[in-house]
């Protein structure tokens, strides 16, 4: 089954958001590489006024990765290999 | 007392006339002189233009030559990608891609963008530095670290700590001879930002980082220079580990609160900066909205060893209003904006006699819900909590752009927005409540009422 994740990010971030993002867009880019069932999405966030909209956004900060609709991480830099397991456990599993 | 001697004197925690103002003008210079942030962070012009167009407008105490944490990164090899609205982010990292530690070098005057950078230092310095403090930013230890190595380094903190000791060794070289380059170009103080610690734990931020970073802050000492640890995301943790590494001064960003950041800084002698929320209130928000945090701030930070500041590099597109509102609180003149003293004279509201009226009533202060992002967020909640109890409760939100609701809010004894009051009483100032919090209350006065 295909995993579908979602990276939020906001469109001017302060200097840690800023790092933390490119570093999650890297590693997703490498992950989409390796792992096929994955489909990636980047929004960028203009206004806080869209949080809304963004299916599974609980928490706001940023950058926010949501896995099938579930959101794993806040501003914080993700463990890779915890992201792998996930990956591959929504696509043994998950009826998303 | 001018400007420049009032920060020195707030960075070595003494007490001050009023607090001074140091607007992180960044990339935001960019769009202060109509170029993109590429064009501005490769020219010695455009980055002297952008900093003396912030000092005309802001009328700032400080301000930074330069917001990239990327110079020393593309100095030893890092990919940069440019982009027109935020600085330059890394996009390889040589340690990872097969470069050993000890095939890197330190990066003096003439590599990367260093001749740039630091000729602009000279010449903001020779034309400003008499008037206003300048601030020389080099990357922090770790957060260069992370930008050699990338997210592998948390990995080897745990597997291989050495390797990453030696590599922080190697950054606190690089720092050093960072802070020598700018104190040699003219900068009054030194700030060492280092976004990245927010990641780490205090124990980890003590072994890995404290050993590399307080070396650091002697050596900026030793050469009669003050020093400022810059941090941004949540470093609620390390704020005390920060301290302890006996920087002059350290600045936070809103994800920490202010007043917790006052009270361990204090407790160290440590002075402090900050917190001015970058995108809710900067980017976003109204000039009402940054003169009530400018104001807060200042409640919360006194005229001791404090320095009025955003969270950390302003947004590109910060309005140039908003920052000019902060000016105002900072200069006493904050009528301006909200109207001048007198306006509101002959306007008369009456407030209801909350306790006998047969209904429970909340007032809901705001600047606007529908420009106000807090704002919106109290309104929804009180839309929220008071559903199904229509009979017993009345709510309304009162605009502080109407000269009425500003009486109204004066005679509430409102004084920060957005602010909900339960039948004359001020509940919730600037926090939003949770739907079932706020609906707890209401129902604890509609039971005490007997409704």
């Amino acid at each position: 089954m295909r995993v579908k994740i979602n990276v939020v990010m906001l469109q001017n971030p302060c200097s840690a958001c800023f790092i933390i993002g490119g570093l999650v867009r890297e590693m997703f880019d490498k992950l989409q590489s390796k792992m096929d069932v994955i489909d990636i999405e980047y929004t960028q966030l203009e206004n806080l006024k869209n949080l809304h909209s963004i299916e599974g956004l609980e928490v706001e900060s940023f950058p926010a990765i949501i896995i099938n609709g579930e959101q794993i991480t806040a501003g914080t830099i993700p463990d890779k290999r915890e992201i792998i397991k996930r990956i591959e456990w929504e696509s043994e599993n998950s009826e998303y | 007392m001018n400007s420049k001697q009032l920060v020195l004197k707030a960075l070595k925690n003494e007490e001050v006339t009023r607090a001074p103002w140091v607007p992180f003008v960044g990339c935001h210079g960019a769009n202060l002189i109509g170029v993109n942030c590429e064009e501005y962070f490769k020219s010695v012009d455009n980055m002297v233009k952008g900093v003396t167009k912030a000092y005309e407008l802001y009328r700032p105490d400080g301000l930074p030559a330069l917001f990239d944490l990327q110079v020393e990164a593309e100095a030893m090899g890092c990919t940069l990608k440019y982009s027109p609205s935020n600085p330059p982010a890394v996009t390889s990292h040589p340690l990872e891609d097969g470069i050993e530690l000890k095939d890197l070098k330190v990066p003096t005057e003439s590599d990367g963008r260093f001749p740039i950078v630091l000729e602009a230092t000279r010449k903001i310095c020779s034309t400003l530095g008499d008037k206003i403090a300048i601030y020389g930013l080099i990357t922090g230890p770790f957060t260069l670290a992370l930008h050699l190595k990338g997210t592998d380094i948390f990995y080897e903190m745990m597997d291989e700590p050495e390797n990453i000791k030696e590599l922080m060794s190697f950054c606190q070289e690089v720092c050093t001879n960072t802070a020598r380059m700018y104190m040699e170009a003219g900068v009054d103080v030194i700030a060492v930002v280092d976004p990245m610690v927010s990641q780490i734990s205090p124990e980890n931020f003590e072994e890995f980082v404290s050993p590399y970073i307080t070396p650091l802050f002697e050596y900026i000492k030793e050469n009669e220079k003050l020093s400022s640890y810059f941090v941004c995301g949540n470093a609620t943790r390390n704020i005390e580990p920060m301290c302890k590494c006996k920087p002059d001064s350290i600045s936070i960003d809103e994800n920490v609160a202010l007043d917790f950041a006052k009270e361990i800084s204090a407790k160290y002698g440590v002075s402090l900066g900050g917190n001015i929320k970058l995108t809710v209130t900067m980017l976003f928000g109204t000039p009402t909205d940054n003169i009530n945090d400018a104001k807060n701030c200042l409640q919360i930070g006194g005229t001791k060893g404090y320095i009025l500041s955003p969270g950390c590099d302003m947004p590109f597109n910060t309005p140039i209003e908003n920052v000019k509102a902060v000016a105002s609180v900072v200069y006493g003149e904050v009528s301006e904006f909200l109207g001048a003293e007198g306006s509101l004279d002959g306007i008369e509201v009456q407030l209801p006699d909350y306790k006998n009226e047969s209904k429970v009533i909340l007032d809901v202060i705001t600047l606007d819900s529908a420009s106000c992002a807090p704002c919106q967020y109290m309104v929804e909640a009180v839309k929220a909590a008071v559903k199904g109890l229509e009979d017993k409760v009345e709510w309304m939100e009162y605009k502080v752009k109407e000269k009425e609701s500003v009486v109204r809010m004066i005679k509430l004894g409102v004084q920060n927005i957005p602010t909900i009051c339960i039948d004359g009483e001020i509940k919730y100032i600037s926090i939003i409540p949770t739907v079932e919090e706020l609906r707890k209350s209401i129902l604890e006065v509609i039971n005490k009422k007997g409704l």
